[in-house]
């Protein structure tokens, strides 16, 4: 019997448009039923809101709960069923898979208040893992199952179901599908019929409690049970058959069986293909079991029959007769997808063509294969714009593009769009999968990065028994709890953290995160995933957390809220509009490459700011690789390529690197000054590997053995020309040896770094002083002559009494000091200077056993040695000078002293009335700076304000003659400057010997003031870093990714207490151990601007054009689409690239960042898509060119 | 009254809200109305497909080639769902209303000769447009609705239309809705 066109008076008691869903949420209600439980899936998630929804409305006690998870809501409501209660259960089909336990039990226990479980079906996989069919569990459970073909009959459904489970005190199966579930009919509502009992639980073990012997029992009843069921469904009024009107008395060549949708379908293809009242027809309402003889009783009037149902072969499977029965099972219904009305027809007119009944069948029109030539984009699901979601997977794989990332079931499933999604099994599986592939691994010895993602709500559901699993089972992996503080994908439903119940009873908190520690996590961290920068810092080192000995799972909560649910972006987050620049493109036309060649990636090793800012031209960065792996002697050999005193500046540098160490803008500099100290004293003496170079013929005459003509003779000396040194102290050395006190320096290390001199064959000359002992005739016979005679000569303070007895000059003092010669200096000293010097002066005196007092206008000696002679003792007066010495009253020497500060602060300095105060002492050093003697000149114009005028390279008016250092115009002021004035003279002295043109050029390090002496040796060997050219840049702070750096102290030498220091001259500092030295330069340093082959470029190239190919990297050009994201992700600007700033049409954001607001056009450029855009921002830090930027304001805007 | 209809658009532009008005119209007639939404997985998808079978049906979903309307919020999916449309039938014309950004857009020219030998009756506006025009993005879909409502072979009339919306509307949108609606229809 065919329905009538369904006539209703819409004026009479309450006909509504509902929902399926809705419809039989209203049946629950008005059944009376008094308890539900349910879990959100599609296509079921609409029944327990519009239960509670009509219950308000109808004024009824019937509790609503949202449980934690399938299993745990049907066992909930099996308790209220046992107390006498009519309770239901709502969810999708996959959640009866977690509720099988209890709902297999339950067939055997029964109930007593009638108990309906209500499980959505989904054929044709609209939101699910599986198209399983309800019904077939039914008739595994051994529990009735009804099959609704409308929304009017599933909730007429609901009160039959109750009243059929409490008869037979069965629970009952109802078995909606997809399509009944959401859609919408006029259903007639009425109130509420069936009376409402209390809780009353009668005990009965043997039943709830049953034991295997007592189950045998209860199975036996079941089995009892359904076949009077069974029975009862012969008549049931949901069952019923018709039969053609005109109906001969012969079979029917064809009889279908309907069930649920496919009835209602059946009526309308029958109706539009002209062939109502042409077949007989069998509609089955209840599915299991299946009323056999009514069906024998239809079979036995047709010839064969076709049976029409889904979501599997349910009913098919039940009937056996001897007649043919088409379905599933012998391929006249496809096994697979929903069985649409268009698949029906099909399969209708082949079966009815199949037994002989003509049908005219729909004619053809080739519209669909039209439409399918279009080759209409394919929609796929994807995040909302702004979901935080986007970001977190977004920033997963960017920064671990070849991770594994076990997924899990909700909105963030989405992350397989971005390629941070590998599995997805079932609900709660990403952490048991997670710690499945990690032993998997383990067991081979191999522990690849795994990062597992799982929402709040999937963890609720299910996540816990996984993680207990992997913490008990001492698994390893990053786990991400996706905390959106909703239960998104299935409609925002509420999860236990709130306490937000369903109808708004009391409920409780569950909090995520004891429940997480709980489970036996230590590691549990907070992120933000809208910094991408400090989110890729949080999962380095959650992932260094499951690779640390002591380490183990690491869990990251991130949490943002779900900006649907909230309808924009959550509560302290601001709006960011954007927009994606447009303009002129690199790209010439013909090009093979995606942009113009010098817009696309290269390689470029530059100059490190360490190497930069060295004076001596020490190749820094390759002295960290050599030190890192312990290569003392190769790291020695490299500075040596420099200069030959790696030991001593180790020691007594300034080091400028340190001040320009980019790690210094992050947890401190690198201890870059220790190191160089470390391979000069552990690598083997320069004496014993460096060769001198085949003689040449010329002969340089050295004049001074401070570090600037040690430097020269040596540079020289290693090209083969014979060096004479003329030294006119006792010994080699300069300031080096005189100057610098042992506690700094020590004698055998000066003595070691001075050895080489002799193996290369240096001639020296000592006690020799030029203009006095000897003549500048006897230097005639030499090609070239190099000054550097320094600036011994004590700077005068032009005061009175200056030459009193007691007032010493400070350099000599330590000269004195050296020679054994020094004179008493009595008890109390005063040092008037703020220089190296003075500090020298001052802690020597100090280990001469005085009280020592500096005076200074400005304090210009390196920091750690003012901060040693503090801790010394020694008491330093800042901005106090002398104006007068004369006899003392107490001691020698009376000082009347200036205070420059107060003065200021009290007025002009240059007035007459000035602050004076005195202080007693019983010896001066002055220490204030020495000037060069250059007397011996003589009648050679060479000098400019009392220094020898030099260009930068050392060259002086005569072009035999060279000087450097302190006595020259270009100065020096500290050691390493020294060094690097004598090497530049030696190699113009080089150039003019040698007629070779010197490449300045070549040899300049950027913008530094040093120069590299082993390219302009050619040893290209022993620098491999292409340090070349001035026109390098050199990366600043900003160039280096420091989110990859792990935060670590720098490690800091150790030094002689002062209490033990200031009794003898033995060296204070004593360095860093070689395996601190070695783990500082190999975890800590940068390697600024110098590839490492971290492989990291190669990783995140979205495109795998990057390979490497013998050790070295190759970008395919064909494969490249310039993204720039190389150059964005290298640790340490080892790729140079220019930024266009406009979109360049690559792609990249729209396959890796995917959101639906960035729209590409029909040229690959992107825009945004302001009607979907909620201003997140996030894809600012996407675009590595440059191209998503803020949005300026409009200048209309800013006039509002 | 008989009809079958399929609304096609895009998540978000309101797909679920016009299938509601006609559900709202066929009630206000006391017209049996079975309709089927998507909703869930299928949702995030984008593309968003309601069915709506007015008068005496069972099933809830349209057939391929039965539809007697197709109204189309966004040009790509209202080619998608093309083969719902049936051919002239009993002298009476499928009716096909589109959101298309141009008049060249919809329909496509490998389709538009099937389409007329089936004898489908095409509408379209620049329902974006105008909507934008309003500073009102989000009512597209009802310029569109009073656009098809003023053409002479739409089920319902204009005035059946605005009731309604009227009623489906929450205070805060029933002006701009209702606007809309009536832009729609003067275009």
């Amino acid at each position: 019997m065919l329905r009538e066109e369904q006539k209703v008076d819409t004026k009479a008691p309450d006909y509504r448009v509902l929902l399926g869903n809705e419809a039989i949420s209203r049946g629950l209600v008005e059944a009376g039923c008094q308890f539900i439980a349910a879990y959100p899936g599609t296509p079921s998630s609409e029944i327990l809101p519009a239960v509670v929804k009509f219950k308000t409305e109808l004024g009824v006690n019937l509790y609503a709960e949202w449980s934690t998870n399938e299993k745990v809501a049907l066992e909930t409501a099996l308790a209220a069923a046992y107390s006498g209660k009519r309770a239901a259960v709502a969810m999708k089909q996959v959640g009866l898979n977690v509720a099988a336990d209890p709902a297999l039990s339950s067939a055997y226990i029964g109930v007593v208040g009638g108990l309906v479980l209500i499980v959505a079906d989904d054929p044709g996989l609209h939101s699910s893992q599986t198209e399983q069919d309800s019904r077939l569990f039914a008739l595994f459970s051994k529990i009735p199952a009804l099959d609704p073909s409308m929304p009017q009959e599933a909730k007429e459904m609901v009160a039959q179901a109750f009243e059929l489970s409490e008869r037979y005190q069965i629970p009952v199966l109802l078995r909606p599908t997809v399509r009944v579930c959401h859609s919408e009919q006029l259903i007639d509502c009425k109130p509420v019929i069936a009376p409402f009992r209390t809780a009353d639980f009668e005990k009965n073990p043997r039943r709830w409690a049953a034991t295997p012997r007592a189950r045998m029992q209860l199975h036996q009843q079941l089995v009892e049970k359904l076949a009077a069921i069974e029975k009862e469904f012969e008549t049931w009024p949901g069952n019923h058959a018709s039969f053609p009107r005109n109906g001969s008395p012969q079979r029917a060549p064809l009889g279908i069986v309907a069930a649920g949708v496919c009835y209602a379908y059946l009526n309308d293809l029958l109706h539009s293909l002209d062939l109502a009242d042409r077949f007989p027809v069998l509609k089955i309402a209840t599915a299991y079991p299946l009323p056999r003889a009514l069906v024998g009783d239809f079979a036995s009037r047709c010839e064969r029959l076709l049976v029409l149902e889904e979501t599997d072969a349910t009913v098919e499977l039940q009937i056996r007769l001897s007649i043919p029965v088409w379905g599933r099972l012998s391929a006249h219904v496809p096994s697979h997808g929903e069985l649409t009305p268009e698949v029906l027809e099909k399969l209708l007119v082949a079966a009815a063509g199949e037994a002989g009944v003509a049908v005219n069948a729909r004619a053809a029109n080739g519209l669909r294969a039209a439409v399918a030539a279009l080759e209409l984009p394919v929609r796929r699901p994807t995040l909302c714009p702004g979901c935080g979601h986007r970001a977190v997977f977004y920033a997963l794989r960017r920064a671990f593009p070849a991770a594994i990332f076990p997924g899990d079931i909700g909105c963030y499933t989405l992350g397989l769009n971005q390629g941070a999604v590998d599995t997805v099994q079932d609900m709660g599986a990403s952490i048991s999968m997670a710690s499945g592939f990690y032993h998997a691994y383990a067991q081979d010895g191999k522990f690849p990065e795994i990062f597992a993602t799982i929402g709040d709500g999937t963890f609720f559901h299910s996540g816990a028994a996984g993680l207990e699993n992997a913490v008990y089972n001492g698994a390893r992996f990053v786990l991400l709890v996706l905390d959106n503080g909703t239960t998104g994908m299935t409609g925002m439903q509420p999860t236990p953290e709130f306490g937000q119940t369903a109808d708004g009873h009391s409920g409780g908190i569950v909090h995520l995160e004891s429940l997480i520690r709980g489970c036996g996590i230590d590691y549990l961290a907070h992120a933000d995933p809208h910094d991408l920068a400090s989110f890729h810092r949080t999962l380095l080192d959650a992932l260094n957390h499951t690779r640390a000995e002591n380490g183990g799972i690491a869990v990251v909560i991130v949490r943002y809220s779900c900006v649907t649910h909230l309808k924009g972006l959550g509560p302290g987050r601001t709006a960011t509009p954007v927009e994606v620049h447009h303009g002129l493109r690199p790209r010439s036309p013909g090009t093979a490459t995606a942009l113009d060649p010098q817009w696309m990636p290269r390689y470029v090793d530059r100059l490190s700011p360490c190497s930069e800012a060295c004076p001596a031209g020490n190749d820094i960065e390759r002295l960290m690789t050599l030190a890192a792996q312990g290569s003392w002697t190769e790291a020695a050999r490299t500075l040596y390529e420099e200069h030959p005193f790696p030991s001593t500046l180790g020691r007594i540098c300034p080091h400028p690197c340190e001040s320009k160490c980019n790690r210094g803008a992050y947890d401190g500099a690198l201890s870059i000054n220790a190191i160089e100290r470390l391979a000069g004293d552990r690598g083997r003496s320069a004496a014993d590997f460096i060769a001198k170079a085949a003689l040449v013929s010329k002969t340089v005459a050295v004049v001074g053995s401070g570090p600037s003509g040690l430097t020269a003779a040596y540079h020289l000396a290693r090209r083969g020309y014979g060096v004479e040194i003329y030294e006119a102290l006792p010994e080699i050395g300069g300031m080096l040896r005189w100057a610098i006190a042992d506690y700094r320096l020590p004698p055998a290390v000066l003595q070691r770094e001075l050895e080489v001199f002799g193996s290369l064959g240096v001639t020296v000359h000592t006690g020799v002083r030029l203009g006095t002992t000897m003549a500048w005739s006897e230097l005639d016979r030499f090609d070239a002559v190099y000054l550097a005679t320094g600036a011994w000569r004590q700077r005068r303070l032009n005061i009175t009494g200056e030459d009193r007895d007691g007032v010493l000059s400070g350099l000599d003092y330590l000269y004195q000091v050296r020679a054994g010669q020094a004179p008493e200096l009595g008890d109390r000293v005063a040092v008037i200077g703020g220089g190296n010097t003075a500090i020298d002066a001052a802690r020597t005196a100090k280990r001469k056993r005085a009280e020592v007092h500096v005076y200074y206008d400005m304090l210009l000696a390196i920091p750690e040695e003012v901060a040693a002679a503090r801790d010394e003792g020694i008491v330093f007066h800042h901005q106090v000078v002398p104006v007068m010495f004369e006899g003392g009253e107490s001691r020698k020497l009376k000082l009347s002293l200036r205070d420059l500060a107060l003065e200021k602060l009290k007025g002009a300095k240059n007035t007459p009335i000035f602050h004076t105060e005195t202080s007693e002492a019983d010896s001066v050093l002055v220490c204030i700076g020495g000037d060069a003697d250059l007397a011996y000149l003589g009648l050679h114009e060479m000098t400019e304000n009392g220094k020898l005028s030099v260009d930068p390279w050392g060259r002086t008016r005569d072009h035999r003659i060279f000087a450097g250092g302190d006595a020259s115009s270009v100065g020096a002021g500290t050691v390493v400057d020294a060094i690097n004035a004598g090497k530049r003279a030696a190699l113009t002295i080089d150039e003019r010997l040698s007629g070779k043109k010197l490449d300045a050029a070549a040899i300049q390090l950027a913008a530094g003031p040093g120069i590299a002496a082993a390219i302009a040796a050619g040893n290209i060997a022993l620098c491999p870093s292409t340090r070349t050219g001035q026109a390098k840049s050199v990366p600043g702070p900003q160039s280096i990714n420091m989110q990859f750096f792990r935060k670590a102290p720098r490690a800091e030498s150790r030094h002689c207490t002062p209490n033990d220091s200031i009794w003898n001259f033995d060296e204070v500092n004593l360095g860093l151990g070689s395996d601190a030295a070695a783990a500082e330069a190999r975890e800590r340093c940068f390697h600024c601007g110098v590839c490492t082959h971290c492989d990291i470029c190669l990783n995140v190239c979205p495109t795998a054009a990057i390979t490497r190919v013998d050790g070295a990297y190759r970008i395919d050009s064909g494969k490249c689409t310039a993204c720039r994201v190389c150059e964005a992700e290298c640790p340490r600007g080892a790729i140079s690239m220019p930024q266009t700033g406009v979109c360049i049409g690559c792609g990249y954001c729209t396959t890796w960042f995917e959101c639906p607001s960035l729209k590409a056009g029909p040229d690959g450029l992107v825009d945004i898509d302001r009607r979907t855009c909620i201003d997140c921002g996030v894809c600012i830090q996407v675009c590595a060119q440059g191209a998503i930027r803020p949005r300026q304001a409009q200048t209309a805007e800013l006039h509002q | 009254m008989k009809c079958q209809a399929i609304i096609a658009g895009v998540g978000g532009q309101g797909v679920l809200f016009a299938a509601k008005i006609f559900t709202e119209m066929a009630s206000r007639k006391n017209l049996a109305v079975l309709s089927s939404q998507t909703f869930g997985m299928a949702q995030r998808g984008g593309s968003v497909m309601s069915h709506l079978k007015i008068g005496g049906f069972n099933g809830p979903l349209v057939c391929e080639g039965d539809a007697d309307l197709l109204l189309g919020l966004d040009c790509v999916e209202a080619h998608r769902t093309l083969p719902y449309l049936r051919p002239k039938q009993g002298g009476k014309n499928a009716v096909c209303v589109v959101n298309a950004p141009s008049a060249l857009a919809f329909p496509d020219q490998r389709v538009a000769g099937i389409l007329r030998e089936m004898g489908v009756a095409i509408h379209s506006c620049e329902a974006d447009g105008e909507a934008l025009k309003m500073n009102n993005p989000l009512v597209a879909n009802l310029v569109l609705l009073g656009f098809a409502s003023s053409r002479e072979d739409f089920p319902f009339s204009y005035d059946e239309v605005r009731d309604a919306t009227k009623t489906l509307s929450g205070v805060a949108h029933r002006r701009g809705n209702l606007d809309a609606l009536e832009r729609g229809r003067s275009l």
